[in-house]
């Protein structure tokens, strides 16, 4: 039985259904499945002994705690089996099965694999390790498998009790962190003069990001410059979309818009767009259920 | 607080209730703080609290694209050399001498860009690393030259005079001798 609480307590402990933390949990370990597949081809030159970072140098990058020199490196094998562990704890995440300790070891890979490779890292590689940490520390829903996660929605409504309830602090944590990356990530563009005269994502699909790179770009000039406006007032207005109740669907609609049309101009970025659509899941209620809000 | 059966909680789930509200409120606190204070190699926020960020993988700078992205290809490659001055090509993907394998192999881009950008400990530890690779791959190479070739974008001005997007620069930085395993 969980007590209602009101005030600033109640937005940390305000009941929630147990199945929005296990969809969470489910679209952040097949985000971090992508993310670990997609590192597979990359675990010798980055991880490995005799790869492109020297392992001094990482350490010596790192102001913290430098967890990758707790494991040995030198076996050639050794990057495989991090990466292969990793693989196989998000599957079991995925499914709910020892969902805290796979959890954990998810999230030991992607921070060890940053670690070690910092030169490598990316945007949504700092996406998956802050979701993981939050999670870490959050409730999983572990007793829902994604396959009665789906069928829960066809059934008729479910009472609270019979959904679970749980308190809803990691999702909101979840979607502070949102909030957080939009923007800063506009807040840091303010100084740069490309995003300030609008000619940035003119640059950025003549970069080797673009699958399209070619002189249309200087044609189409205005109305990119319309576009790169645009990203930055899009980026503002994700998170308030996704607050509101009212506005969530747009919200959706609009970040699903922003990053699959990223994503299809561009080469190599596709599990930034992975990453963030994940993002967007702590944001989602409307399961079915009895006269109880949520 | 009274759940609804009027009594209230118990100590542990008021413990539990305590713990999750502080945890909460911290983090609250440092997602604030990493909104206002983000993380630039301790330049902002502080060695202690950089320190924190990259041993809980939390660090909280969000820069995606801060900039243009100004480079249209970068291309690397190992140059050998042999006692008797023969050249040999090698790809500069370590350990196995790979090549570069164009756009599509972002973080091998994003980490030999960023090595060869500066003279620093990174690009030694690679000249080292490479050094080994390359007695082990082909022991008559006694040094090597990195030859890099990049494809940076003009800009829209030039590029409007006479129609070329890009420019090519090429660089070389060694020679370096090839170690003994």
């Amino acid at each position: 039985m969980i007590e209602e609480e009101e005030g600033y307590r109640g937005i940390w402990l305000k009941p929630v259904d147990a199945r929005r933390y296990a969809w969470t949990r489910v679209a952040f370990a097949a985000a971090a499945l992508c993310q670990l597949i997609h590192l597979w081809p990359y675990r010798n030159g980055l991880l490995g002994a005799g790869g492109l970072i020297p392992e001094e140098a990482a350490r010596s990058f790192n102001p913290g705690f430098h967890l990758p020199s707790l494991l040995v490196i030198d076996p050639p094998w050794w990057p495989s089996l991090i990466i292969g562990a990793g693989i196989l704890a998000a599957i079991l995440l995925l499914w709910g099965k020892w969902a805290r300790a796979s959890l954990a070891v998810v999230f030991l890979v992607l921070v060890v694999t940053v670690q070690r490779a910092p030169l490598a890292s990316t945007g949504w590689d700092f996406v998956l390790t802050n979701f993981g940490f939050i999670l870490l520390f959050s409730p999983l829903g572990a007793d829902w498998t994604p396959r009665r996660l789906w069928r829960s929605r066809r059934k008729a409504p479910l009472g609270r009790w019979e959904a679970g309830m749980l308190p809803r602090y990691g999702l909101v944590l979840l979607q502070i962190q949102v909030a957080v990356i939009y923007w800063q990530a506009v807040f840091e563009r303010m100084g740069d003069r490309f995003w300030r005269n609008g000619e940035f994502l003119s640059y950025y699909l003549l970069s080797h990001h673009s699958r399209f790179a070619g002189p249309w770009v200087l044609e189409w000039e205005g109305w990119l410059k319309t576009a790169t406006y645009l990203t930055n007032l899009i980026e503002i207005a994700i998170p308030i979309l996704l607050w509101i109740p009212v506005t969530r669907k747009a919200g959706v609609l609009t970040g699903a818009v922003l990053h699959l049309g990223i994503a299809a101009v561009s080469l190599d970025i596709g599990l930034f767009t992975i990453a963030m659509l994940m993002a967007y899941v702590p944001f989602l209620g409307g399961l079915p259920t009895e006269d109880w809000d949520d | 607080m009274d759940d609804r059966s009027g009594k209230k909680p118990p100590p542990r789930r008021r413990l539990r209730s305590g713990l999750i509200v502080l945890f909460s409120s911290a983090w609250l606190a440092v997602l604030v703080a990493g909104w206002i204070f983000p993380g630039s190699g301790g330049s902002h926020a502080g060695k202690s609290v950089e320190a924190i960020r990259w041993t809980t993988g939390t660090w909280q700078r969000w820069d995606m694209f801060r900039t243009i992205p100004n480079l249209r290809s970068y291309e690397v490659e190992l140059i050998g050399e042999t006692a008797s001055g023969e050249k040999r090509t090698f790809g500069a993907l370590l350990p196995e001498l790979k090549p570069l394998q164009g756009k599509r192999a972002l973080r091998n881009h994003y980490a030999l860009n960023r090595i060869c950008d500066q003279p620093d400990e990174f690009f030694e530890g690679y000249v080292a690393q490479a050094a080994r690779a390359l007695r082990r791959a082909d022991p008559e190479v006694v040094r090597f030259t990195i030859r890099i070739a990049a494809q940076p974008t003009r800009s829209f001005e030039r590029s409007r005079e006479d129609g070329r997007l890009w420019t090519t620069l090429t660089s070389e930085a060694g020679p370096f001798p090839v170690a003994d395993d």
